[in-house]
């Protein structure tokens, strides 16, 4: 960390190696498995390049490395929503290019449906669903990455939970994959 | 401090396909790509956040305003006999006298006349010359604007001599054009008359324009006294050689014949990491794409091409992209680079892209673009020929690919036509 705040590029390039594919996956799984996401990765770490310094307890690497990213995926969603608003319009106007993903041309059907779903919610709220129920990150954890209180986190879980769940219920592929505490719904 | 119970939710099966599908592990060549990316990125300075912005906006701001103070152009009034009032030059009788601009420009008052400094700035000033005759020798500037008004007539300037005669009572008006070109308005020529060099403008009090020729042209250099031999002025104003004349042409910069594209821009040398995979490419770049497409392997001219993409190189990516495809025909390489091309080309040329989808599609009958070069192709046929030639396009779009991205597109191009 002393050698990333002297501003030592391998001190980077060594943090990229242990963390990448954590970042990565991380904006995959928040934005959706069929992006490109190579772009924003690379700002998150130059964004980590440049903050490097605030970052006092090198034992918090990874959860400083998950809120940037968790910022920079909340900023990118909003960015697609209001791109998306703008741009399907009567005169035929091109959707925005979508770099290819890896996932396979029609993937599962009910991943494309909870990400349909998802797009529902607001930029905050998906990643607090997407941090506690995917990544299975603790509340604290989930509240630190989104910076806010835990009481708020709190009330933001509760709120997406019970939006998707209910959205899942009605879905005719996805409420097979609703649970109760007696098992499939 | 965990959140309420929940009675429902979603089961692990499905939130488990969402973490397979969104791994966070790549093919170890995209992997290098990506930190050689960062690398790379690690060398070039830091894109200036907003605060850094206005910093440099407010620097540049602080030094621009003492030279715009610097260029604002200034006079000083000569000869003048007696004090001037605050904007007018009025000499006495006995002697003109002659207004100095800080542009080189200088305007001489003859006896008995009057010029008066309306406006003086950035560009040019005003003047206006209320009677009597006054010589004008401006100089020319780049986006310089000067005006000479005199009763109801306003000459434009931009570079030039002139002599103006303007005698309020008798309401005549002439112009002596000197040198280089001015444009004339006023009664009978509302939308201005251009006079040229070595021609005299005369209008009299009914408005009416005539003009003629000087009775000796200026390219000769005749003293003012011959162009105008009742203002007897001529002494006090020499006929400048050309040489050193404010109009004549300022010789070329010393460097101005030493073309840029002579010298090549220079690259950063060094061992900074990053420089690996931009040297790589640079090398290609000096080598050609098509040369070494030619001698390498489809694999590794898709990951060279990948990496001028994804380094933001998009003319080295589509000159090996195109390479590609005309040095390893039927690969699968080269139908990835059809997509890709086309995608590159999606904006400048859709009837390219259009040719580059329907080949990738062709080509691999599917694959992991399919989705998207289907969308593609379907957005650039619309935009291209008309929503009418996209239709077919947008069934079989949705056919295939309900909730693909392209959807919202396809349903509104079938619902234009009345489905």
């Amino acid at each position: 960390m002393k050698a990333l705040q002297s501003g030592q590029q391998e001190a980077l390039l060594a943090i990229w190696d242990r963390h990448a594919t954590l970042v990565r996956g991380l904006l995959r799984r928040s934005l959706g498995p069929w992006g490109d996401v190579e772009d924003l990765v690379q700002e998150v770490f130059l964004a980590f390049h440049r903050s490097a310094h605030d970052l006092r307890d090198p034992a918090m690497l990874r959860a400083y490395l998950v809120g940037i990213t968790t910022r920079k995926a909340i900023s990118e969603l909003r960015r697609r929503r209001v791109r998306s608003f703008l741009r399907i319009t009567e005169d035929g106007v091109l959707p925005e290019a979508e770099d290819p993903g890896v996932v396979e041309d029609d993937g599962p059907e009910a991943l494309r449906r909870l990400y349909q779903l998802l797009e529902g919610c607001s930029a905050a709220d998906r990643m607090a669903f997407v941090l506690r129920h995917v990544e299975g990150l603790q509340l604290e954890e989930v509240a630190r990455a989104l910076g806010v209180s835990v009481a708020t986190a709190k009330r933001q879980l509760g709120r997406v939970h019970a939006r998707v769940v209910a959205l899942a219920r009605r879905d005719p592929v996805l409420s097979g994959y609703v649970t109760t505490e007696e098992g499939i719904s | 401090m965990n959140e309420p119970p929940a009675t429902e939710r979603l089961n692990e099966a499905l939130l488990d396909t969402v973490r397979r599908a969104g791994d966070g592990t790549l093919p170890p060549a995209r992997e290098r790509i990506a930190r050689e990316r960062l690398a790379l990125a690690l060398t070039r300075p830091a894109a200036p956040t907003p605060f850094r912005l206005a910093l440099v906006a407010f620097a540049a701001l602080a030094l621009l305003v003492p030279l715009l103070r610097s260029r604002q152009l200034t006079y000083e009034i000569r000869d003048a006999s007696v004090a001037p009032e605050k904007g007018y030059v009025r000499p006495a009788s006995s002697a003109p006298a002659t207004i100095d601009f800080s542009d080189g420009t200088s305007v001489r008052v003859l006896a008995d006349s009057t010029v008066r400094i309306a406006q003086a700035d950035l560009f040019g000033a005003a003047l206006v010359q209320e009677g009597g005759s006054a010589l004008y020798s401006v100089r020319r500037r780049a986006a310089s604007s000067w005006r000479v008004a005199a009763g109801p007539y306003v000459i434009k300037v931009t570079g030039t001599r002139f002599l103006v005669r303007w005698t309020p009572a008798s309401r005549e008006f002439s112009t002596d054009l000197l040198e280089g070109t001015v444009v004339i308005e006023g009664p009978g020529a509302p939308g201005g008359v251009q006079l040229f060099a070595g021609q005299r403008l005369r209008a009299n009090p009914s408005g009416q324009i005539t003009i003629e020729p000087l009775s000796t042209p200026p390219d000769t250099r005749p003293p003012l006294a011959s162009a105008a031999p009742s203002l007897s002025v001529a002494p006090s104003i020499p006929a400048e050689p050309a040489a050193s004349s404010p109009q004549a042409p300022a010789p070329p910069p010393a460097h101005s014949g030493t073309p840029r594209a002579a010298s090549p821009e220079p690259r950063p040398v060094g061992r900074a990491p990053g420089q690996e995979l931009g040297a790589l490419l640079d090398g290609i770049e000096l080598e050609g794409a098509e040369a070494f497409a030619a001698r390498s392997s489809a694999a590794v001219v898709m990951e060279a091409a990948d990496a001028a993409r994804l380094g933001r190189r998009a003319a080295l990516a589509r000159s090996l992209f195109a390479a590609l495809r005309s040095r390893h025909p039927g690969s699968r390489e080269a139908a990835v680079a059809a997509f890709l091309l086309g995608r590159e080309l999606d904006e400048r040329s859709p009837g390219q892209a259009i040719a580059l989808y329907r080949a990738y599609l062709a080509e691999t009958g599917g694959g992991p673009f399919a989705q998207e070069a289907r969308g593609r192709l379907l957005a650039a046929v619309a935009r291209a020929s008309g929503p009418e030639a996209a239709r077919p396009l947008a069934e079989e779009y949705l056919a295939r690919h309900p909730s693909g991205a392209h959807a919202p597109l396809a349903r509104a191009l079938l619902g234009a036509h009345g489905e």
